[in-house]
Protein backbone atom coordinates (compact mmCIF):
# COMPACT_ATOMS: atom_id res chain seq x y z
CA UNK A 1 0.00 0.00 0.00
CA UNK A 2 1.24 3.35 -0.73
CA UNK A 3 2.87 5.17 2.20
CA UNK A 4 0.63 8.11 1.45
CA UNK A 5 -2.52 6.15 1.02
CA UNK A 6 -1.52 4.54 4.52
CA UNK A 7 -1.06 8.42 6.29
CA UNK A 8 -4.37 9.19 5.05
CA UNK A 9 -6.03 5.48 6.69
CA UNK A 10 -4.10 6.86 10.10
CA UNK A 11 -5.63 10.15 10.08
CA UNK A 12 -8.98 8.23 11.06
CA UNK A 13 -12.68 9.19 10.77
CA UNK A 14 -12.21 13.31 10.71
CA UNK A 15 -11.09 12.28 7.11
CA UNK A 16 -14.12 10.55 6.05
CA UNK A 17 -15.93 13.24 4.86
CA UNK A 18 -13.33 14.42 2.87
CA UNK A 19 -12.67 10.68 1.16
CA UNK A 20 -16.47 9.74 0.29
CA UNK A 21 -16.31 13.79 -1.34
CA UNK A 22 -13.68 12.68 -3.24
CA UNK A 23 -15.53 9.13 -4.16
CA UNK A 24 -18.58 10.99 -5.32
CA UNK A 25 -17.08 13.49 -8.01
CA UNK A 26 -13.45 11.42 -8.72
CA UNK A 27 -14.28 7.94 -8.13
CA UNK A 28 -11.30 7.35 -5.96
CA UNK A 29 -10.12 3.84 -5.21
CA UNK A 30 -10.99 3.93 -1.35
CA UNK A 31 -12.59 0.96 -0.51
CA UNK A 32 -9.70 -0.17 1.85
CA UNK A 33 -9.34 2.87 3.65
CA UNK A 34 -12.77 3.27 4.01
CA UNK A 35 -13.11 0.05 5.45
CA UNK A 36 -9.84 0.37 6.96
CA UNK A 37 -10.77 3.94 9.03
CA UNK A 38 -14.92 2.87 9.51
CA UNK A 39 -14.27 -0.80 10.54
CA UNK A 40 -18.10 -1.02 8.72
CA UNK A 41 -18.40 -2.71 5.29
CA UNK A 42 -21.76 -2.09 3.53
CA UNK A 43 -20.33 -4.31 0.29
CA UNK A 44 -22.16 -7.48 0.14
CA UNK A 45 -20.15 -10.63 -0.91
CA UNK A 46 -21.33 -10.57 -4.23
CA UNK A 47 -20.14 -7.11 -4.59
CA UNK A 48 -16.98 -7.44 -3.67
CA UNK A 49 -14.33 -5.86 -6.56
CA UNK A 50 -17.49 -4.34 -8.27
CA UNK A 51 -16.81 -1.08 -8.53
CA UNK A 52 -19.92 0.68 -9.68
CA UNK A 53 -21.66 -1.13 -6.78
CA UNK A 54 -18.91 -0.83 -4.17
CA UNK A 55 -18.90 3.30 -4.66
CA UNK A 56 -23.11 2.59 -4.65
CA UNK A 57 -22.98 1.24 -1.19
CA UNK A 58 -20.48 3.27 0.07
CA UNK A 59 -21.67 6.65 -0.87
CA UNK A 60 -25.40 5.06 0.61
CA UNK A 61 -23.18 4.48 3.81
CA UNK A 62 -21.95 7.96 4.01
CA UNK A 63 -25.16 9.27 3.98
CA UNK A 64 -26.60 7.07 5.84
CA UNK A 65 -24.16 8.13 8.58
CA UNK A 66 -24.35 11.60 7.62
CA UNK A 67 -20.92 12.23 6.54
CA UNK A 68 -22.00 13.29 3.25
CA UNK A 69 -24.19 16.45 1.42
CA UNK A 70 -26.83 15.61 0.06
CA UNK B 1 -2.23 14.09 -24.01
CA UNK B 2 -0.65 12.01 -26.87
CA UNK B 3 0.63 8.54 -25.83
CA UNK B 4 4.46 9.72 -26.10
CA UNK B 5 3.30 12.89 -23.76
CA UNK B 6 2.14 9.34 -21.15
CA UNK B 7 5.07 7.70 -21.74
CA UNK B 8 7.31 10.74 -20.84
CA UNK B 9 5.56 11.07 -17.75
CA UNK B 10 5.03 7.61 -16.47
CA UNK B 11 9.34 7.23 -17.27
CA UNK B 12 10.65 7.45 -13.32
CA UNK B 13 7.96 4.57 -12.88
CA UNK B 14 8.63 2.46 -16.23
CA UNK B 15 12.07 3.67 -17.46
CA UNK B 16 12.16 1.03 -20.51
CA UNK B 17 8.65 1.89 -21.43
CA UNK B 18 9.02 3.72 -24.78
CA UNK B 19 6.81 4.20 -27.78
CA UNK B 20 8.67 1.72 -29.88
CA UNK B 21 8.30 -1.27 -27.26
CA UNK B 22 4.19 -0.20 -26.43
CA UNK B 23 1.21 1.10 -27.62
CA UNK B 24 -2.09 2.36 -26.35
CA UNK B 25 -5.18 0.44 -26.66
CA UNK B 26 -7.69 2.16 -24.61
CA UNK B 27 -8.74 4.69 -22.06
CA UNK B 28 -8.42 4.72 -18.03
CA UNK B 29 -11.78 2.65 -16.74
CA UNK B 30 -12.18 2.11 -13.49
CA UNK B 31 -13.94 -0.92 -13.12
CA UNK B 32 -10.97 -3.34 -13.31
CA UNK B 33 -7.20 -3.13 -12.17
CA UNK B 34 -4.75 -4.90 -13.78
CA UNK B 35 -4.76 -8.21 -12.37
CA UNK B 36 -8.68 -8.79 -13.66
CA UNK B 37 -7.38 -7.38 -16.85
CA UNK B 38 -4.86 -10.38 -17.22
CA UNK B 39 -7.78 -12.81 -16.67
CA UNK B 40 -9.91 -10.69 -19.42
CA UNK B 41 -12.25 -9.50 -16.18
CA UNK B 42 -13.31 -5.73 -16.74
CA UNK B 43 -15.97 -6.39 -14.69
CA UNK B 44 -14.00 -6.49 -11.19
CA UNK B 45 -11.25 -5.54 -9.20
CA UNK B 46 -9.37 -8.39 -8.58
CA UNK B 47 -7.03 -7.90 -4.95
CA UNK B 48 -6.48 -10.08 -1.99
CA UNK B 49 -6.95 -7.04 -0.15
CA UNK B 50 -7.46 -7.95 3.95
CA UNK B 51 -10.25 -5.55 3.85
CA UNK B 52 -12.18 -7.73 1.85
CA UNK B 53 -13.54 -4.97 -0.53
CA UNK B 54 -11.88 -6.35 -4.30
CA UNK B 55 -12.59 -9.70 -5.68
CA UNK B 56 -10.86 -12.38 -4.92
CA UNK B 57 -11.71 -16.34 -5.51
CA UNK B 58 -13.38 -17.63 -2.65
CA UNK B 59 -10.87 -20.38 -2.86
CA UNK B 60 -8.00 -18.65 -2.57
CA UNK B 61 -6.38 -17.67 0.62
CA UNK B 62 -6.59 -13.95 0.60
CA UNK B 63 -2.60 -12.85 1.19
CA UNK B 64 -0.53 -10.57 -1.52
CA UNK B 65 1.77 -13.84 -2.14
CA UNK B 66 2.95 -15.09 -5.70
CA UNK B 67 1.18 -18.39 -4.72
CA UNK B 68 -2.26 -17.35 -4.13
CA UNK B 69 -1.40 -15.62 -7.08
CA UNK B 70 -0.91 -19.03 -9.34
CA UNK B 71 -3.58 -20.45 -7.46
CA UNK B 72 -6.09 -17.81 -8.46
CA UNK B 73 -5.10 -17.68 -12.34
CA UNK B 74 -5.52 -21.30 -11.66
CA UNK B 75 -8.60 -21.24 -11.49
CA UNK B 76 -8.86 -19.80 -14.35
CA UNK B 77 -7.20 -22.65 -16.23
CA UNK B 78 -3.92 -21.41 -16.31
CA UNK B 79 -2.46 -24.21 -14.90
CA UNK B 80 0.87 -24.99 -16.53
CA UNK B 81 4.40 -23.23 -15.71
CA UNK B 82 5.49 -21.58 -18.83
CA UNK B 83 8.13 -18.79 -20.68
CA UNK B 84 7.36 -16.31 -22.60
CA UNK B 85 7.68 -17.63 -25.79
CA UNK B 86 4.53 -17.28 -28.30
CA UNK B 87 3.10 -20.81 -28.34
CA UNK B 88 0.33 -21.46 -30.82
CA UNK B 89 -2.23 -22.74 -29.33
CA UNK B 90 -1.51 -21.18 -25.94
CA UNK B 91 -2.63 -18.29 -23.52
CA UNK B 92 -0.14 -16.97 -20.81
CA UNK B 93 -0.38 -14.58 -18.25
CA UNK B 94 2.61 -13.47 -16.69
CA UNK B 95 2.57 -12.20 -12.95
CA UNK B 96 5.11 -9.25 -11.99
CA UNK B 97 6.50 -9.06 -8.70
CA UNK B 98 9.15 -6.51 -6.26
CA UNK B 99 11.92 -7.63 -5.11
CA UNK B 100 10.47 -9.00 -2.15
CA UNK B 101 8.34 -11.53 -4.03
CA UNK B 102 5.46 -9.51 -3.63
CA UNK B 103 2.96 -9.58 -6.55
CA UNK B 104 2.52 -5.73 -8.28
CA UNK B 105 0.99 -6.29 -11.86
CA UNK B 106 -0.31 -9.05 -14.22
CA UNK B 107 -0.29 -8.89 -18.32
CA UNK B 108 -1.58 -11.47 -20.85
CA UNK B 109 -0.07 -12.33 -23.36
CA UNK B 110 -1.54 -11.64 -27.03
CA UNK B 111 -1.86 -13.59 -30.33
CA UNK B 112 1.72 -11.26 -31.61
CA UNK B 113 3.48 -11.90 -28.74
CA UNK B 114 3.44 -8.53 -27.27
CA UNK B 115 1.30 -8.37 -23.80
CA UNK B 116 -1.26 -6.60 -22.64
CA UNK B 117 -0.97 -4.47 -19.06
CA UNK B 118 -3.41 -1.80 -17.60
CA UNK B 119 -1.10 0.48 -15.49
CA UNK B 120 -2.61 1.13 -12.37
CA UNK B 121 -4.96 3.69 -12.29
CA UNK B 122 -3.91 4.45 -15.60
CA UNK B 123 -4.72 3.43 -19.53
CA UNK B 124 -4.22 0.21 -21.13
CA UNK B 125 -1.76 -0.46 -23.35
CA UNK B 126 -0.06 -3.31 -24.87
CA UNK B 127 3.67 -3.74 -25.18
CA UNK B 128 6.88 -5.78 -25.43
CA UNK B 129 7.50 -8.32 -22.87
CA UNK B 130 10.58 -6.36 -20.44
CA UNK B 131 8.81 -2.87 -20.93
CA UNK B 132 7.23 -2.71 -17.70
CA UNK B 133 10.61 -4.08 -16.07
CA UNK B 134 11.44 -1.62 -13.19
CA UNK B 135 11.09 -0.31 -9.62
CA UNK B 136 7.37 -0.04 -9.98
CA UNK B 137 6.30 -3.61 -10.88
CA UNK B 138 9.75 -4.87 -10.05
CA UNK B 139 9.70 -8.33 -13.11
CA UNK B 140 7.63 -11.32 -14.67
CA UNK B 141 8.66 -13.92 -11.58
CA UNK B 142 5.51 -16.13 -13.27
CA UNK B 143 4.40 -17.14 -16.48
CA UNK B 144 1.43 -19.37 -16.52
CA UNK B 145 -0.20 -21.12 -19.47
CA UNK B 146 -3.03 -22.62 -20.75
CA UNK B 147 -4.64 -23.97 -23.66
CA UNK B 148 -6.37 -21.59 -26.17
CA UNK B 149 -9.73 -20.95 -25.58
Amino acid sequence: MHPAYQAIIGMGAEVLPMILDDLRHNSGHWYWALKAISNEDPVVPRDRGSIKKMKSAWLEWGHTKGLLRA
Amino acid sequence: MTFQDFVRKVQPQFPQLTVANSRPTSPYVEGYNCIAWAANDTDHWWWPDPQNQSFWPAEIRREVTLDAFVQAYGLKGYLERSDATLEPGKQKIAIYAASDGRPTHAARQLTDGWWASKLGQQIDIEHEFSALDGPTYGRAVEILARPAR
